[in-house]
């Protein structure tokens, strides 16, 4: 509790503040803009918590990423296109209602819905962290490889496509990680001789070229057609009725979310679509789901924000952050030199706390700021697209350009822009491969030092307990896709079909 | 495009990636398992990629002819757009450091603004120059940021 109290004077300063209210504000800006989603708001937005003190950019960081969120919420009610995966799930019912004249509601329960599942978990947070943060402390090595491993594979399980194309994009983010001068020997590796690959490939040029540029291109191919409903939007309020219908599912969705969220590649994207199935099961009136009803709404968007919290679970504490939301947090810690890990409770605990609290005042912020300012964002919303997307060109390019402040960056981003437009096209998904990237020198050394201690021996993996447990699940989660496979020729060995 | 003919094409894309970075990881020297050089986890990554795509392509000759799909460029005209930015982009990026930062984003904006879904003259006009300075000012000002003065000095 002293601790919490503690986060509370760090979040409560008023530069700390502002930079919550800055984070929000911007984040719902870009959040709300289509095709951008939190991933790309955030490495939008990366460059400007740059010069900030850790503890503050991480707040605004925070604070851009679930400004972001929320704004994709709103354009998911009013205009059916979602800002990113995570909201996908809200077009369904959300957009139905809008249609129906209850944008208000809509709009209203998801910032309700969002604040409560929000603040929720993040109790579960301050509950969960610091034994799980004691626990990290037996970790070596070994452990963390084993560790690693099982998230890329959870990742690759839990990606919406084919979990094969998931796994080989994970193995490629991997190698990009490999860039960059080696950390044991100092021999440069990959890097053809250009100067800004030296310190490896840059998560956010990959980020921005990915999630931003190709977005654009796509978009600015496929042609976006809008329509924003002029219809007024008043009583934002839900009514009592609303309520009675809504509080369980967003009970549900915290829960759902927070835990679905500690898991690599959960986050809010599996929360979101976990929650809606479950509202749609445990539900009366099951075939109504998809023409608006507000449980529809009210579950997976609480979800995805519990599931945002329960994300920072496995970053604060083991320092491996699970998705690419994380990861970018991560990078900003690194380009900080905060050592990340078990000990940042013990010896950065102003940036746990702090970050933590900010996180509940941001949740307060967005619902207080968001439910006056939606004329606001309806008004951006209402801005045409090709009038829209050379600034968000020009905000990747100058974003890049300030990381170093030379133009190999802004070079090596729109490389990856491009490889990003044929990822779409061949139906390939960036997720897997952006914390791949981030996990990759990490999990390089853990693998070097490991077999260093072991003189070589692989068996250092299998004869320490944690170790071989983690990597006995990876192995499972591997294996399950097979099993039906193996299922289909043991009946049709049995049908005397043994051809097969 | 079919599905499976995309997969067989990005699978061998891919087959081909992998065979590279292995080549790099043995170039750059493998050390043994005892003492790990720089090399070695580049290769196994190489392997793993090269046997994913392996799987990937087999995968495709099993599925059947499957659903048409949707094309890959549907609109040829509207692609012919995302070509056209990305030449903008690329020149931008490097006629930055020649015409300065100022110059070269009054010209890229202007570009976009008229040459993709042309604009109205004022738009064009106002939005590339009001871009232009709300850029340079948060970003040179607030966020010190040192942009490429050019030729021409601003």
């Amino acid at each position: 509790m002293a601790d919490f109290l503690y986060g509370f004077s760090v979040a409560l300063t008023f530069q700390n503040l502002f930079y919550c209210l800055l984070g929000v504000l911007m984040g719902t800006l870009v959040g709300v803009l289509p095709g951008l989603g939190p991933v790309a708001a955030m490495s939008l937005l990366f460059t400007t918590t740059l010069h900030l003190s850790p503890v503050s950019g991480m707040i605004m960081l925070a604070g851009i990423y679930y400004g972001a969120q929320y704004g994709g919420s709103t354009t998911s009610i009013l205009l059916n296109i979602p800002g990113e995966a995570s909201s996908v799930v809200t077009c369904l019912d959300g957009y139905q209602m809008a249609r129906q004249g209850k944008a208000g509601p809509a709009l209203g329960i998801s910032a309700f819905g969002s604040f409560i599942g929000g603040t929720l978990s993040v109790i579960g947070l301050m509950i969960m962290a610091p034994p799980l943060a004691h626990f990290a402390l037996k970790f070596g090595f070994p452990e963390y490889f084993a560790l690693m491993c099982l998230g890329l594979v959870i990742v690759s399980f839990l990606a919406r496509g084919s979990m094969i194309k998931a796994m080989l994009m994970a193995a490629f983010g991997l190698f990009l990680g490999t860039t960059g001068i080696d950390l044991i020997v100092g021999k440069p590796r990959f890097t053809f001789g250009i100067k800004s690959l030296m310190d490896g490939v840059g998560l956010i040029p990959v980020v921005m070229g990915l999630f931003g540029v190709s977005e654009v291109l796509l978009n600015m191919e496929e042609g976006l057609s809008r329509q924003v409903f002029r219809a007024k939007i008043s009583n934002l309020l839900p009514s009592r009725q609303d309520w009675k219908d809504s509080i369980k599912p967003i009970l549900r969705g915290t829960v759902l979310g927070f835990f679905l969220g500690i898991l690599p590649g959960g986050g809010a994207i599996v929360s979101a679509f976990t929650s809606y199935a479950v509202e749609k099961r445990v539900s009366k009136y099951p075939e109504k789901f998809g023409t608006g009803v507000i449980e529809g709404v009210a579950g997976p968007e609480t979800a995805n924000n519990a599931g945002s919290t329960g994300a920072f679970v496995p970053l604060l504490t083991l320092g491996i952050p699970s998705n690419a939301v994380m990861a970018l947090l991560l990078g900003l810690l690194l380009t900080h030199g905060v050592q990340v890990g078990p000990l940042l409770l013990k010896n950065n605990s102003d940036i746990f706390w702090g970050v933590i609290v900010s996180m509940y005042i941001g949740n307060v912020i967005l619902l207080v700021l968001n439910l006056p300012l939606i004329g606001l964002w309806i008004k951006i919303l209402k801005v045409p697209y090709p009038i829209l997307f050379p600034f968000i060109l020009l905000f990747c390019v100058v974003g890049s350009y300030s990381l170093n402040n030379n133009t190999e960056d802004v070079l090596l981003m729109l490389v990856f822009g491009g490889i990003g437009y044929f990822f779409k096209k061949f139906d390939y998904e960036g997720a897997p491969m952006i914390l791949a990237l981030v996990l990759s020198p990490m999990m390089e050394n853990a693998l070097r030092q490991s077999l260093l201690v072991s003189q070589g021996d692989f068996l250092i993996f299998i004869t320490r307990p944690i170790s071989a447990t983690l990597l006995f699940v990876t192995l499972v989660l591997l294996l399950y896709p097979l099993i039906p496979w193996f299922r289909f020729r043991r009946r049709l060995a049995s049908l005397g079909g043994d051809k097969v | 495009m079919k599905k499976r003919e995309k997969d067989r094409i990005s699978a061998l894309i891919w087959l081909a990636v992998a065979m590279a970075i292995c080549i790099g990881g043995v170039r750059l020297s493998l050390g043994g398992f005892s003492k790990p050089g720089p090399g070695l986890f580049p290769f196994l990554i190489g392997s793993v990629l090269g046997l994913l795509a392996v799987i990937i392509f087999f995968q495709s000759l099993r599925e059947g002819p499957g659903d048409e799909g949707k094309a890959m460029w549907p609109h040829p005209q509207r692609s012919l757009k995302v070509i056209y930015i990305l030449i903008a982009l690329i020149l931008y990026a490097i006629g930055m450091d020649y015409l300065g930062f100022s110059v070269s984003t009054l010209l890229f904006l202007g570009f976009l603004l008229k040459a993709i879904e042309p604009q109205r003259w004022t738009a064009v006009l106002c939005g590339s120059i009001f871009g232009t300075i709300v850029f340079y000012g948060v970003f040179r000002y607030w966020l010190d940021v040192p942009f490429p003065e050019g030729i021409l000095g601003f």
